[in-house]
């Protein structure tokens, strides 16, 4: 292979291609832009943990009096803390005595968090339910998890959730799906009519971008409190969702 | 790091990302897709490259996966090495390229392979990637990049010799 001449093998690099390469380097966004489309994304990822939180399924739950067709929830960024809430915070941000853990064994450490208001709502549009609800950021090198905390509320229908376990007499369920969130203004295609219609994605809409999410999610009703693991896209396995639950559930209210 | 630290070493891999896209592409327009895409991609993660020494090598990576995905949308029920195995290896035999275009003997030979060993006899002797590096590269294992090696220097000769 030495006698070839490798070094001049291909043609020169043709003009349009290095015009394609000039052209999309001349075109990206600097660095300040870049970091302000990296902030707009987190805060519609934020909306979405929000929203895919406070309606996400629990499985059977003997609290549920009545099932709500959907949930919305808003929050704003008055409302953010960046230290854990105590105890008697916590009661008066959610009317709830709850039970937070700061940093889990496994690593997740809290890195923020927020209170939001959520209606529940009947199949006429009508609110039959209104309750504030905590949500926390947990982060471990680069991945990330929300907790969800807010008193028990009305339960919508149960999609493929299983008891993943049972800790202190307490049934935790399980729950994942592939979440294809698109732009508000998107229009869905005749194969994403055919993948929902399936159930191979749940749509979220009001995201920049068109994104499949990887959505787990791990709850459970603890004395009149419903709490819930959120993972997105997340390494963290059904296995990791129920040692944080055990965490929690084996704490006690400081 | 910044805007034009990137752009400078996207310059200077231009030519090694045109030799991996023509080697697996073969159609221009698919090349400027596949690099422009690439770029964008690079770009948005830039943050997760550790050492900027293995920039060439990183984006080469890139490149290579998204060469993959435009083939894969041409042809999304056919597996990554059955497409390459089966059709490329008829466009190769047929050639390929511009009648207008020059082209060295040895860049013509080349084309007569079969994918699998064309890309890896040219991360290996044109842009001088060891196995391991080549391995990562591919996502093969190590012996499998020295078999491609082997068989892809051996039928070459043949080419080159006029017997293949």
């Amino acid at each position: 292979m030495d006698e070839y001449n490798w070094k001049h093998t291909f043609p020169k690099v043709p003009e349009q291609f290095h015009e394609k390469v000039v052209s999309t380097l001349e075109n990206l966004p600097e660095e300040e832009e870049n970091e302000s489309m990296r902030i707009k994304k987190m805060a519609w990822k934020k909306r979405l943990v929000m929203v895919l939180a406070a309606t996400f399924v629990l499985g059977m739950t003997a609290f549920a009096a009545s099932r709500a067709a959907y949930t919305t929830s808003v929050s704003s960024s008055q409302n953010e803390f960046q230290t854990l809430p105590t105890a008697k915070e916590v009661k008066k941000l959610i009317g709830a005595d709850a039970k937070l853990i700061d940093s889990f064994s496994n690593g997740y450490t809290f890195a923020g968090g927020n209170v939001g208001t959520n209606s529940d709502f009947d199949e006429n549009d009508k609110v039959i339910g209104s309750y504030k609800s905590l949500y926390l950021a947990y982060n471990l090198g680069d991945d990330n998890l929300s907790m969800f905390v807010a008193p028990t509320h009305a339960a919508q229908e149960e999609v493929n959730s299983v008891q993943a376990a049972t800790i202190n007499d307490i049934p935790v369920f399980y729950s994942f799906y592939d979440n294809k969130v698109v732009p508000g203004d998107y229009v869905q295609t005749e194969q994403d009519k055919a993948d929902e219609a399936s159930g191979k994605y749940v749509f979220s809409y009001g995201s920049d971008d068109v994104e499949i999410i990887r959505v787990q999610y791990l709850g459970w009703d603890e004395d009149g409190v419903n709490y819930g693991l959120l993972a997105m896209n997340s390494t963290a396995t059904q296995e990791t969702l129920v040692q944080m639950a055990k965490e929690v559930i084996e704490s006690s209210v400081k | 790091m910044d805007k034009h630290t990137f752009t400078s070493l996207v310059l200077e891999a231009e030519p090694a990302l045109y030799h991996v896209a023509r080697s697996i592409l073969k159609d221009e327009a698919s090349c400027e897709d596949a690099v422009q895409n690439s770029i964008l991609k690079a770009y948005e993660k830039r943050s997760t490259l550790k050492e900027e020494g293995y920039f060439k090598t990183w984006l080469t990576r890139i490149m290579i996966n998204e060469c993959y995905g435009i083939l894969r949308k041409r042809r999304p029920v056919v597996s990554y090495e059955e497409y390459f195995t089966d059709q490329e290896t008829k466009e190769a035999v047929n050639g390929s390229g511009s009648p207008e275009e020059e082209y060295t003997e040895l860049y013509l030979a080349l084309e007569r392979l079969e994918l699998p060993l064309r890309i890896t006899l040219v991360l290996y002797y044109i842009e001088g990637y060891s196995v391991k590096e080549i391995r990562t590269l591919l996502k093969i294992p190590e012996g499998t990049v020295k078999s491609r090696l082997a068989t892809g220097r051996k039928r070459l000769k043949r080419i080159m010799e006029g017997e293949g």
